[in-house]
């Protein structure tokens, strides 16, 4: 906890040298950011009214980010409309930049407006990031009987490089206790809502920390690794199977594990383990199984409507901090909602991720695997990823 | 693996994941048949362009040899006694439920392949009789072979053909066909079976094989006899007979007198401990518990037998009559087979698997010429009634008079017999039933007709029943009914992935050797000991570890390099077959070879408890206290279902183990070694707070016997 304390510190050092250079041309008006402690994902909506008061048209916003929160960054996301109303918004394409002169404990990242923001224009910005493995646990090894507690750290003032007049700062909790949170300056908690600011006047490049101590008993499952075998049959079938690595993710589990203790009194001794899981599939999902390598799983429930299949799994144990297991769930789609053709050739629109709720995931690989004789093999996938291909062994049989 | 390494890795696999810290030779302890077979499946099907996993062959072998036994079984019947005999009992065989139970798709078992090497071996050996064919005899020394790589009960075989050769002889039925039939076998097969590794040498040196080779020497006498007989003038014969019977005495002498130097000079007598505990039902629980305590060792109980075979048990003497009408080498094969298949079975359990297949042969034999004699006194009877008799009569004269002649060319040469046999086969058995049992009124007939086929029905029914209630339940994955509905107990797999997922690779698990394999597969982790029970000492030791207070046994674990000690507890949800109920074995087994342990400890005037009446000794070892640490807070009593009584010793805690995982109906219960200065700290405390208790230390550790 000391480093990024210490990394704070010199954040604040470098921010007064580094001021100067900072982009004097835009002016955040107002910042308001909401953070979503709830899951174990961090999920941070920050929205921006940035106004151009230089002469230049700008056409492009810089966020700034400490490279701490940035390595743990899993998503971004802005969505920019200009004018004084909120209209209907549209995605803004943004990339990592490294602009000149500035302290490279920070990473930047750069979005494009549609049209260059003219003088004295207003542009609304909303930007979403999503953090994993940001909520750090504290103590690491807890009992049974424990409930799990983490760290939650940011900044009370948005970390940007243009000044802020007037910001805000709400962190939603998930409403067990909260040990201890930093105060400063105007802190309150109402209920499970922890609000800092509002704040005026920041200049650029402020940052000052503050800590979050509280109790998060939601659960941290993260996938290690997940296999997405994606395998489309010609007899009308595409058939999905999912080959999970799970562990949980919060505070490891130390002494014993205790059934009676777990059984008699599961809200108060291992509240902080999970014993299932949920998956979202897609309406028309069949044949739906669920696994691991010495044989079926029998506790699992499926609910289905017309708009969507839900698949409760319950891994063969509940899963305590730092316990790991992994099992396979496989489902069939009905090949006409997923492939379409036109002009000749077939195209597969199926997504990359993950059915399951409040899950992360380290390492997702995605196999798809065409019926013999395809060709002229294209791929489009909104991020970069690695790809490879690879001949499969033909199938007599089936195909 | 087979598939992945070829055929000679295998033979030197060794399998450090097992009987920790000694390893086993997987080639050289394992019968290689069914591995073999398997992997050439898989090659097969492969080569097919059919993908399909070595796991999935391996699940359908079972099934695919069960067919292929019942047509074995089909053949063999047909030698015997004719097709319909052989139908019927292909039929029997396909339904029989203790055949059910080693066959279902998935029981990866030796008997599996075994049972279809039994009956295609003896299949070949009546064919090689009838026909007195080299082939066939080639043939049987082959099958035998694969027998012999199979499982162990090869020795059946190699038993039983001599058994029935020397019948033949005593009998006067010496043939050349029987020399034909045997002597290939025994010397063919005996070198074959001495390439498997697991047998090896022992398939000269043993006592189980001796008998072969004394029947061998007999035979080759005998047929010494018959050959001078043919040469020599009966004056001359006389003498030639005294001559060579003296020789051949003396050398059978000597023979045996060299057998039984050897036998006695083995201290098991040459007799491996499964086979003398079938010749003596009481050897195994005097000597050796640890064959006695396997469930499937023990003599059956009534209800297993009517389980198993059903109405086959009332058909059984049925077909042994019609065996004996026109009694034959070959029939007279099937007699003995049953005769001895029904003793074995008698003494351990699992040798019901044996007696399956003779009893359906008979049975079979008994239906097939029921229905035959009946359905002939109904057409008879009808065709009586209907006034076109005479033509039936008479072609059924005809059979008769057939027969009559072909009755005493019995004995003639072997071509003739051929001949004979194809009538005899179709029709020469039921006419002269007909003649005899034609007076059956038609009611009656047909009544019994359909007493029979009802009985049949009953049988399938039946097979049905155990087929889906008893034997495809698969045995980790326990079910109950309650009033909700089906109630299923997945604890052993729910244990084992927790095993696989939550400890590391190199650790090492105890538990009682039944769930030996079971951890190494599903949850691939290092055991102590497992279900192939080779070394006796170290299952003893476990035994030992599991009788002892908490502190020796954590010493013996240890030494064993033990970081999870795994026990199966079925008291709270009432599982007859957990661990405290093994526990006895444990104490025998594990006393057996460390006399510290001494069963009578654990026994309260004679019975075995774990209430409040229990020893001492009972309550704090280390089995007692790792079923019931904490058991008690469950209801306040601590009441056992399974023992139907409150357990004896409550409230205890435990110094040297700590309790990591239990299942959702607490059947498994993994428990850890605590870390070694933890133990020191208490020790040292010990040692200062009183002498006395560091002299029962070092008590404790002087019995010890791995320090």
């Amino acid at each position: 906890m000391a480093t990024p304390l210490r990394l704070a510190a010199l954040l604040l050092v470098l921010v007064a040298a580094f001021a100067s250079a900072a982009r004097a041309d835009l002016v955040v008006s107002r910042a308001d950011r909401k953070v979503d402690l709830t899951s174990h994902i961090v999920r941070v909506l920050t929205s921006l009214k940035v106004e151009n008061a230089g002469s230049e048209p700008v056409s492009k916003v810089l966020l700034a980010f400490p490279n701490i929160q940035a390595k743990n960054l899993a998503a971004i996301r802005a969505f920019g409309t200009e004018g004084k109303v909120k209209g209907l918004s549209s995605v803004l394409p943004i990339e990592v930049v490294e602009p000149s002169g500035v302290p490279p404990e920070l990473t930047f990242f750069s979005a494009s407006l549609h049209k260059p923001l003219q003088k004295g224009k207003i542009l609304h910005l909303d930007v979403l990031t999503v953090f994993t493995h940001f909520l750090q646990p504290f103590p690491e090894e807890i009992t049974q009987a424990d409930s799990q507690l983490v760290v939650f750290q940011d900044s009370s003032h948005y970390l940007s490089p243009y000044p802020v007049k007037v910001q805000t700062l709400s962190i939603r909790l998930p409403g067990g206790r909260v040990e201890s949170y930093t105060k400063y300056g105007n802190t309150k908690l109402v209920d499970s809502e922890l609000k800092y600011g509002p704040y005026e006047d920041v200049p650029p490049f402020s940052y000052n920390p503050i800590i979050v101590h509280f109790e998060n008993n939601n659960p941290f499952a993260v996938a290690k690794e997940l296999i997405r075998e994606i395998e489309i049959s010609h007899w009308g079938n595409v058939q999905i199977t999912e080959h999970y690595n799970i562990v949980h993710g919060g505070a490891r589990l130390k002494g014993e594990f205790s059934r009676l203790d777990y059984q008699s009194r599961p809200y108060a001794r291992g509240v902080s383990s999970f014993r299932h899981l949920i998956a979202r599939l897609p309406a028309r999902a069949h044949s739906i199984y669920y696994r691991d390598e010495i044989g079926n799983i029998s506790t699992s429930h499926l609910w289905s409507d017309s708009k969507k299949t839900q698949l409760e799994i319950e891994p063969r144990f509940p899963l305590f901090g730092g316990w790991q297991t992994t099992f396979t769930i496989g489902y069939g789609l009905p090949l006409q909602d997923f492939v379409f053709s036109a002009d000749g050739k077939r195209f597969l629109n199926i997504t990359f991720g993950s059915p399951m709720e409040e899950i992360l995931i380290e390492k997702l690989i995605v196999k798809v695997v065409l019926p013999e004789g395809s060709k002229d093999i294209d791929v489009s996938a909104p991020f970069p990823t690695n790809q490879w291909q690879e001949v499969v062994p033909h199938w007599t049989i089936d195909n | 693996f087979l598939s992945k390494n070829g055929i000679y890795e295998f033979w030197n696999w060794f399998d450090d994941r097992t009987w920790y810290p000694l390893g086993r030779v997987i080639g050289g302890t394992v019968y290689p048949g069914l591995t073999l077979t398997a992997g050439s499946i898989w090659w097969f099907v492969n080569a097919l362009n059919i993908p399909l996993s070595v796991e999935t062959v391996c699940v359908f072998t079972a099934p695919i040899f069960s067919a292929i036994a019942s047509w074995a079984t089909y053949l063999l019947t047909k030698e015997a006694k004719g097709t319909g005999a052989g139908l019927m009992a292909a039929a029997i065989l396909a339904m029989v439920p203790s055949y059910i139970s080693r066959s279902v798709a998935g029981s990866y078992d030796n008997e599996a392949v075994a049972i279809f090497a039994l009956v295609f071996t003896f299949y070949l050996y009546v064919k090689t009789l009838n026909t007195g064919s080299l082939f066939y005899a080639t043939l049987n020394a082959l099958s035998y072979f694969y027998m012999v790589c199979s499982w162990g009960g090869y020795t059946f075989i190699i038993n039983l053909i001599p058994m029935h050769v020397l019948l033949c002889i005593v009998t006067g039925r010496y043939s050349s066909r029987l020399y034909i039939a045997y002597a290939p076998l025994v010397i063919l097969g005996t070198l074959l079976a001495a390439l498997v590794p697991v047998v090896g040498f022992n398939a000269v040196l043993t006592s189980e094989h001796f008998a072969s080779f004394l029947v061998f020497i007999i035979l080759h006498v005998v047929a010494f006899v018959y050959y001078i007989k043919g040469l020599l003038t009966p004056r001359l014969f006389k003498m030639a007979m005294t001559l060579v019977i003296t020789v051949g005495l003396a050398v059978c002498f000597a023979v045996v007198a060299i057998l039984v130097a050897l036998v006695a000079s083995s201290p098991t007598k040459g007799w491996s401990g499964r086979s003398l505990s079938l010749l003596d039902p009481t050897y195994a629980s005097k000597y050796i518990p640890i064959i006695a305590s396997v469930s499937e060792h023990q003599p059956p109980t009534w209800p297993s037998y009517f389980m198993d075979i059903n109405v086959l048990a009332f058909l059984v003497p049925a077909g042994i009559i019609s065996c004996f009408l026109p009694l034959s080498d070959a029939s007279s094969f099937m007699v003995l087979y049953l005769v001895t298949a029904v003793y074995f079975s008698g003494v351990m359990v699992r040798l019901m698997l044996v007696l399956a297949p003779a009893a359906c042969i008979l049975s079979g034999i008994a239906l097939s010429s029921a229905f035959d004699v009946l359905t002939r006194s109904m057409k008879f009877q009808l065709s009586k009634l209907f006034d076109d008799g005479p033509a039936i009569v008479r072609s059924s004269k005809n059979e008769k008079t057939e027969k009559s002649e072909a009755a005493p060319k019995e004995k003639q040469s072997k071509k003739n017999r051929r001949k004979d046999k194809e009538v005899t086969e179709s029709v020469s058995v039921k006419p002269k039933k007909e003649k005899r049992l034609s007076v059956l009124p038609l009611e009656a007939s047909i009544v019994s007709t359909l007493l029979l086929i009802a009985l049949g029905g009953f049988y399938v029914v039946h097979c049905v029943w155990a087929a889906a209630e008893a034997y495809s339940a698969p045995s980790i994955v326990l079910t109950s009914r309650s009033r909700e509905g089906l109630h299923v107990f997945d604890d052993f797999r729910e244990a084992y992935a927790w095993l696989s997922h939550n400890t590391d690779v190199d650790d090492k698990v105890a538990s009682w050797w039944d769930y030996g394999y079971q951890t190494t597969a599903m949850a691939n982790r290092t055991v102590i000991v497992d279900n192939n029970t080779w070394n006796n000492t170290h299952i003893a030791t476990v035994g030992t570890a599991m009788s002892s207070p908490e502190k020796a046994a954590w010493e013996i674990f240890d030494s064993l390099d033990v970081k999870y000690v795994l026990v199966v507890f079925g008291g709270l949800v009432g599982y007859p077959s957990d661990d405290i109920n093994k526990f006895l074995w444990m104490v025998r087994i594990g006393g057996g070879e460390f006399p510290h342990i001494k069963e009578p400890d654990y026994l309260r005037d004679g019975q075995y408890r774990v209430d409040a009446q229990a020893t001492p000794t009972m309550l704090n070892c280390l089995m007692y206290k790792l079923c019931y640490y904490r058991f008690v807070e469950t209801d306040g009593k601590g009441f056992d279902r399974v023992r139907g009584y409150e357990i004896g010793k409550k409230h205890f805690k435990l110094t040297h183990f700590e309790e990591v995982f239990t299942t959702h109906h607490w059947m498994v219960r993994i428990y850890k070694l605590k870390p070694q200065k933890n133990r020191i700290r208490g020790k040292l405390k010990k040692l200062k707070s009183s002498s006395k208790t560091s002299s029962t230390l070092a008590a404790g550790r002087k019995k010890n016997p791995w320090q």
